[in-house]
């Protein structure tokens, strides 16, 4: 246990960041060097898919804290889905989803990006 | 029930949250803790072990913490030792009010409050004990 891996399909300007195992304040700067290498190249339109994700620590759910103004302020964002309930439950507890728009599906959160455009 | 008693002693680095996660699991099955608490015992025991580990002994791998574990009366207490200053658990900002959404301080311990029956701290000379206690009996 405690493995973390994170996989980036692009979808046109969108892209699309897979979470997998256990995000952890050890695993967290994995995921910290995802999204910078997603900021440096000017990719602000992320969507992340829990569906792998078996558990997150609030250090993992630090590091959505720490990109999300820089990418929203570059008119980009970060949606969220396929949360398992276990995942969401952590999310919801501490207000995310006042900050952030979680989705089913991974069609859902790319479909919102597109209707923007 | 094999055993009432478990402890472990790790080296301050992020690194052996891993090690930490074993014990958690380890020692759960061995008590027969119900799966449905499985989820919040492991986020609390390791976002306490994780505060013990940063922001108490601030990643020097020369402090140590220490993580006992005992059962009594139908409860399981934990308690997570470090060797920093200790804090006063009163200044924690609410993470969940509007204007501390996006700040990074108080998620651990607002999901240890939530997720186990009893969170205490005991601050020493030496260092802060954090307490985490699980009542057997209760659901999830």
């Amino acid at each position: 246990m405690a493995e973390f891996s994170t996989s980036i399909k692009d979808q046109g300007n969108i892209n699309i960041v897979y979470l997998k195992g256990f995000l952890d304040a050890h695993t967290a700067p994995s995921l910290e060097n995802t999204f910078s290498g997603l900021v440096d190249k000017g990719r602000y339109q992320i969507v992340v898919n829990f569906k792998d994700l078996a558990y997150i620590s609030s250090a993992g759910l630090g590091v959505f804290m720490a990109f999300i103004e820089k990418i929203r302020e570059n008119n980009g964002d970060i949606k969220l889905s396929s949360m398992s309930d276990k995942v969401f439950n952590i999310f919801d507890l501490l207000g995310f989803p006042l900050l952030y728009e979680i989705f089913k599906t991974e069609e859902e959160a790319v479909k919102k990006f597109n209707e923007i455009k | 029930m094999a055993e009432e008693n478990y402890s472990l002693e790790i080296e301050s680095n992020p690194n052996n949250l891993i090690t930490v996660e074993e014990f958690v699991n380890y020692f759960a099955k061995n008590i027969g803790i119900p799966e449905a608490r499985m989820n919040g015992l492991m986020l609390s025991v390791t976002e306490a072990t994780t505060n013990a580990i940063k922001h108490a002994n601030k990643c020097d791998e020369s402090k140590r913490v220490k993580i006992n574990v005992k059962v009594e009366d139908g409860k399981v207490i934990i308690s997570v030792i470090d060797e920093g200053v200790g804090f006063d658990p009163l200044k924690i900002p609410d993470p969940t009010e509007p204007e501390n959404l996006l700040k990074d301080s108080g998620r651990g311990v607002y999901l240890m409050k939530f997720y186990m029956d009893d969170l205490k701290y005991n601050v020493t000379p030496t260092g802060t004990e954090t307490i985490l206690v699980l009542n057997l009996n209760k659901q999830a």
